[in-house]
């Protein structure tokens, strides 16, 4: 019998000490260890350059070293452009000419950090690094790259786990057998045949006899386990940084930061009506008849919206009849027009006489009413603070959790705007004839909620 | 033979909890699971109006109102915005717009601020802040060699003198490179826009548009 139980009692303890260590080594490997330079480059940098010799709003850096004659003075342009160009550097200056003057603002950054930033762009980045949308002016989101090392991790442990039982039970039978043979020289009881269950039987037996432990063990695995169901449940239908491909590798940095669009000019009807609306490709053609290429993309982008609206490229007038028009004739005119670019007719062939279907980045679930007229044009609401820096983001990612809370809490702290505000002009009327001057409003904050803004039927009717 | 059987517990335990624990999203452009989904009110069965939709012949939820029809409106100076448009897309109609359009509009103060706010957003990109084409998508094609989206600066010899029906017509129709702004913006609105416009033909009102001339890009 006791035999039996310190059998067992190894048994869990060696699984216990081999799931530590795995669990430990597992997550060093996790944090690793990160590239100073490049998470300095990627905080400050890499909105204006790229570590090859690309150019994007300044100079490509591949390579820079060389251009310098001193480290020093390179040093000292990162620390303050400004200020070194007023030293009459010949090769500055002239940099900073052939840029359009633009200026590459000033960063107070450590001699070691600059070392650490030159050094990174020294070693470079993989090839991918031109592919665009990759390395864009927004960076590199690291979310889907954590969870899937995240779930690299969990799956290591458990294959881990797996192995270690297989062994232990099989180092147990061993000895077992061993055992089994000495027993019977000597004469004493054997060891019972085994039963696919008797790992549990003995697992219980133990707890028996351990009733505190197994009880404090019980409480912290189902408290622990609760909470993570909690946690799962809740975030069931709260889509954060959900990010969709589209079908057109549309860029707001390209679009929103370089060339100063007002997010109006595209969802002009966020002022008007309760869908801020995505913008058709008659929109895009105000610029796109006479930008045809992209720097990133070339032509293998744009070209899709010329497929899906019917503009002759070549000839630079829309076609005739195009809906109705012989697909063949159409693709001939593409092909011909993406002959430099192979791979991009293939890649934009389906969008040939369709309309473009842009994948829905927020979706409300049905029985919410949410409109932008009023946060946008009576609220005076930023799109900002709703959609986080959309300037930023090479792809539309969702900031906001979109969740009931969410909404109310803004409510709550939020005050209404009512200083020249068109929408409370008659309303302000009415009360001033009919309550004298508007008393409500003295001395405290005049929230949305006072107006009604956490009554259910203001947002689920 | 037990131990097998033991063994193939002990892999589908763990073969559960991998998919539990690893599960992800097999549609990548899909925002995930939600509790109900259309058997709740979550999903119901209306149309959106970014939708597909069979009923109409042309497949779009959203549909351009029914030619010759107006909305119901008290609002008798939005009613511009329901007329059609008499001036054909022709030359001989941008001859007469030139000289005949003439806007409805009373030029009040809130009309003009509310003429910056909108050029601000629909315009300046390529006209500039203070119509001295010099906007940043003007500025940033410059550097491409992209001389494509460049207008005249409004107070240039080619625009000066401009009528305000041929600055309407140029937002109904477009202008060689410059796209139509019917679709984005009302007739109401933008004729305040070409209220503001034309005060910016008169040039160099303010000291600071001598130096966006210096700045741009001829
Ligand atoms: C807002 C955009 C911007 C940011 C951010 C920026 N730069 Fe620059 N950088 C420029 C521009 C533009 C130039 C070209 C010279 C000019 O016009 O001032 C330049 C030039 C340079 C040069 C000289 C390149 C050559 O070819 O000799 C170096 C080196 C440089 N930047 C390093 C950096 C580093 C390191 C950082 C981050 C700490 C950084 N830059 C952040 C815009 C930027
Ligand atoms: C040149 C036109 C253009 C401009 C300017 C523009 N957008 Fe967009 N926006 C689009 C297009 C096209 C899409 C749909 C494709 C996509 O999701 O990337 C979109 C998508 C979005 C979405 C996601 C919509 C969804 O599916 O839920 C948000 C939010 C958004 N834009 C906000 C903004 C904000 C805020 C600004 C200003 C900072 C802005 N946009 C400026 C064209 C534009
Ligand atoms: C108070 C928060 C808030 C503000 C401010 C806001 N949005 Fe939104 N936006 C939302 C929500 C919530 C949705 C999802 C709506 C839905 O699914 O019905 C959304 C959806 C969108 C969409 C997807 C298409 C649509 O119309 O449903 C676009 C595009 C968009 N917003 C652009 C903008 C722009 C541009 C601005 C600024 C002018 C802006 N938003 C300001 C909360 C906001
Ligand atoms: C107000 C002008 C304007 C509008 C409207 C506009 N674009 Fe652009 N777009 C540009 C300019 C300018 C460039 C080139 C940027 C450059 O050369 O750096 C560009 C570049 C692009 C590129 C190529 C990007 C790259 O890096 O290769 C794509 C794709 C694109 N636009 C798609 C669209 C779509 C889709 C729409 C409509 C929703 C649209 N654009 C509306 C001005 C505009
Ligand atoms: C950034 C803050 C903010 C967020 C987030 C926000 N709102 Fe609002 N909301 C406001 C403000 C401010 C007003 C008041 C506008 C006004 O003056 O009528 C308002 C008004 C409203 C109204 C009209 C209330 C009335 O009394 O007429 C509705 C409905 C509404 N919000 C729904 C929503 C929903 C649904 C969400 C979440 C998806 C949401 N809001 C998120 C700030 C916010
Ligand atoms: C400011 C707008 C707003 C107000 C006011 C509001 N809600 Fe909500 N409610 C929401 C939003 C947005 C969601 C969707 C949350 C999500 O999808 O995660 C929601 C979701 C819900 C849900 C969950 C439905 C489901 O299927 O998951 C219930 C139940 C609900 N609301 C009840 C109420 C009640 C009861 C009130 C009044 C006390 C109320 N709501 C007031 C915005 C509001
Ligand atoms: C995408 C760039 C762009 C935008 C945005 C733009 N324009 Fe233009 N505009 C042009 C170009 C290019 C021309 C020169 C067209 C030509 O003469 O071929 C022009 C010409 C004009 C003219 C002179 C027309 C004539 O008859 O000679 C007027 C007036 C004008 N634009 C008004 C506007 C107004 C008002 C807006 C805002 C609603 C606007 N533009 C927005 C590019 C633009």
């Amino acid at each position: 019998m006791s035999s039996e139980k310190s059998s067992t009692n190894h048994h869990l303890k060696a699984l216990l000490v081999a799931f530590f260590l795995v669990m430990t080594t597992a997550f060093s490997w996790a944090a690793g260890n990160p590239d100073n330079g490049k998470t300095i480059f990627k905080a400050n940098c890499a909105r204006c350059h790229y570590v090859t010799d690309q150019k994007m709003i300044g100079p490509g850096l591949a390579g820079v070293k060389d251009r310098w004659s001193d480290e020093a003075n390179l040093h000292k342009w990162i620390k303050n452009s400004q200020e070194f160009l007023k030293t009459g550097d010949k090769y500055a200056n002239d940099l900073f000419a052939q840029f359009n003057s633009s200026v590459m603002p000033s960063f107070n950054l450590k001699d070691e950090e600059i070392a650490d930033v030159l050094a990174y762009i020294e070693k470079g980045e993989a090839p991918v690094v031109t592919e665009g949308p990759v390395v864009g002016p927004g960076g590199e989101k690291t979310d889907s790259k954590g969870s899937t090392s995240r779930n690299i991790i969990i799956i290591v442990l458990v294959i881990a786990a797996i192995v270690l039982l297989v062994l232990a039970r099989a180092l147990s039978t061993v000895s077992r057998s061993m055992d089994n043979i000495s027993r019977k020289e000597t004469g004493e009881d054997l060891h019972p045949e085994r039963t696919p269950f008797d790992f549990f039987t003995n697992l219980w037996k133990w707890l028996g006899a351990h009733k505190k432990l197994a009880l404090f063990l019980g409480i912290i695995l189902s408290s622990w386990l609760s909470y993570e169901a909690f946690m799962a449940l809740s975030k069931l239908g709260v889509y954060t940084n959900n990010k969709p491909e589209q079908p057109i590798k549309f860029s707001h940095v390209t679009h929103v930061k370089q060339n100063g669009i007002d997010c109006k000019y595209c969802h002009s009807t966020a002022e008007k009506s309760r869908h801020a609306g995505i913008p058709s490709s008659n929109v895009c053609m105000n610029c796109h008849k006479a930008v045809n290429e992209g720097p990133k993309t070339k032509r293998s982008e744009i070209s899709k919206i010329y497929a899906a609206i019917g503009w002759n490229p070549v000839d630079l007038k829309y076609f005739d009849n195009y809906q109705s028009m012989d697909p063949e004739k159409i693709k001939k005119v593409f092909k011909e027009w993406l002959a430099e670019e192979p791979g991009s007719f293939e890649g934009m062939e389906a969008q040939i006489q369709k309309p473009v279907k842009w994948n829905q980045v927020h979706v409300l679930p049905d029985h919410v009413f949410f409109s932008h007229q009023q946060h946008v044009k009576v609220g005076k609401i930023d799109c900002a603070e709703c959609h986080g820096k959309i300037e930023e983001m090479e792809t539309v990612e969702q900031f906001a959790p979109l969740t009931m809370g969410w909404c109310i809490n803004c409510h709550r702290k939020t005050e209404v705007q009512f200083a020249s505000n068109g929408y409370y002009e008659r309303l302000h009327n009415y009360y001033k004839e009919h309550y004298g001057e508007y008393e409500m409003r003295k001395g405290q904050a005049f929230t949305v909620e006072k107006i009604g803004g956490l009554e259910c039927s203001k947002c689920h009717y | 033979m037990k131990m097998n059987k033991l063994n193939i517990s002990l892999m589908a335990i763990a073969a559960t909890a991998l998919l539990l624990t690893s599960c992800q999203k097999k549609d990548k452009n899909s925002p995930g699971y939600e509790y109900m989904g259309e058997f709740d009110m979550y999903r119901t069965q209306s149309y959106k109006a970014y939708e597909d939709n069979n009923v109409f012949p042309n497949g779009l939820t959203m549909q351009n109102q029914v030619e010759g029809t107006i909305p119901h409106s008290f609002d008798r100076e939005k009613m511009i915005n329901y007329m059609p448009f008499p001036y054909p897309n022709t030359l001989g109609g941008r001859d007469s717009a030139i000289a005949f359009l003439k806007n409805p509009l009373q030029k009040t103060e809130a009309n003009m601020a509310e003429g910056e706010r909108l050029y601000n957003i629909y315009c300046i990109a390529c006209h500039g802040k203070k119509g001295m084409a010099d906007g940043p998508v003007v500025k940033l094609l410059d550097k491409r060699g992209n001389m494509g989206l460049l207008p005249p600066a409004y107070s240039s010899d080619q625009a000066k003198n401009a009528t305000e029906g041929q600055i309407f017509y140029a937002t109904q129709y477009g202008k060689g490179n410059m796209g139509p702004y019917n679709a984005q913006l009302s007739a109401f609105e933008r004729w305040q826009v070409v209220m503001y416009v034309q005060t910016l033909q008169g040039g160099g009102t303010s000291p600071d548009s001598t130096a966006a001339q210096n700045d741009s890009i001829h």
